[in-house]
């Protein structure tokens, strides 16, 4: 198991790793997302409140679920990073930021859209919204401190130590909606033993979610392979795996 | 509007949320695949230089 861990610690066999699973994640992903719209939009009932409306919970929950995911995530490599001083964490860390802000960004748009026909506006300073707005702004916030810093290993230890410390706002975000009074409705997939909603109608939220979790793999992995790249000063595995490729 | 894009009075709100998400989805695989060219790309130039000195 530990020898499995060093190894993949390792840039080349994380980058051979990498090559061969993202086409796998990603043609799961396209079959999934295809799959949970076309059930989304036309295989699952109609709301008996919210009639086609909630319709956008296909794209709003998964976006939204991502968004704190993929934050766990960077900051979990970051602290690995930070910790082991393992230069492939913080390549997996930078590479998560951009995904997760554009996943924060979806879920507030969506919610916004969503929000404008159930509460008759597009946006409430409410606790559940404002702290995904936070989210966001540590997204950005991660990306412009490694951009503005123009040595390596320090860019990688601030934007970690940001990271780390913005990982207080990811159970601010998912205990809001029991925390404080909210326009916000309560969490839809954190109760898959007594779910709140419909079978029929919660089978496409997961496969959507599946779908999205199959998408950030790919696609992290494939921007992880060109942050690997960029670090690299062995240049003996870069000629072997481009040849491979 | 095509038929199978109406969905009632929420119509506009459930197309404009599919197709924003779409277009995100989209954006991030076009965009990490040119991130991916471009470093494969710089790699391989700098591998060239060495060659060549």
């Amino acid at each position: 198991m530990w020898t499995w861990i060093h190894k993949l610690g390792s840039p080349p066999h994380f980058y051979r790793i990498a090559t061969r699973l993202t086409p796998w994640f990603g043609w799961a992903a396209l079959l999934l997302i295809i799959a949970g719209i076309y059930g989304g939009l036309y295989v699952a009932p109609t709301d008996y409140q919210q009639l086609d409306g909630f319709r956008i919970i296909y794209v709003h929950v998964p976006s939204a679920s991502l968004s704190l995911f993929i934050y766990v995530n960077m900051a979990l490599a970051a602290a690995v990073g930070l910790v082991w001083r393992i230069k492939l964490a913080h390549a997996i860390a930078a590479a998560c930021a951009p995904i997760g802000a554009s996943f924060t960004f979806l879920a507030l748009a969506t919610g916004s859209i969503w929000a404008k026909p159930m509460w008759g506006t597009w946006w409430v300073w409410d606790a559940r919204l404002t702290s995904e707005l936070v989210l966001l702004f540590l997204y950005f916030g991660f990306m412009a401190l490694r951009a503005a810093i123009d040595e390596e290993n320090r860019a990688d230890r601030a934007s970690a130590l940001l990271a780390i410390i913005g990982v207080i706002n990811v159970p601010i975000i998912k205990y809001s909606v029991d925390w404080w009074n909210t326009l916000h409705q309560p969490a839809t997939l954190s109760k898959l033993g007594k779910p709140s909603m419909d079978p029929d109608m919660l089978i496409w939220l997961l496969m959507m979610l599946a779908g999205f979790m199959c998408f950030f793999a790919a696609v992290v992995l494939t921007r992880a392979r060109a942050e690997v790249l960029l670090r690299a000063r062995d240049q003996k595995w870069v000629r072997q795996a481009l040849e491979g490729r | 509007m095509p038929e199978f894009l109406e969905f009632g009075k929420h119509t506009t709100y459930v197309v404009s949320s599919f197709s924003l998400t779409l277009v995100v989805l989209i954006i991030n695989v076009v965009s990490a695949r040119l991130r991916l060219a471009s470093r494969v790309k710089r790699a391989r130039q700098r591998l060239a230089l060495e060659e060549n000195s």
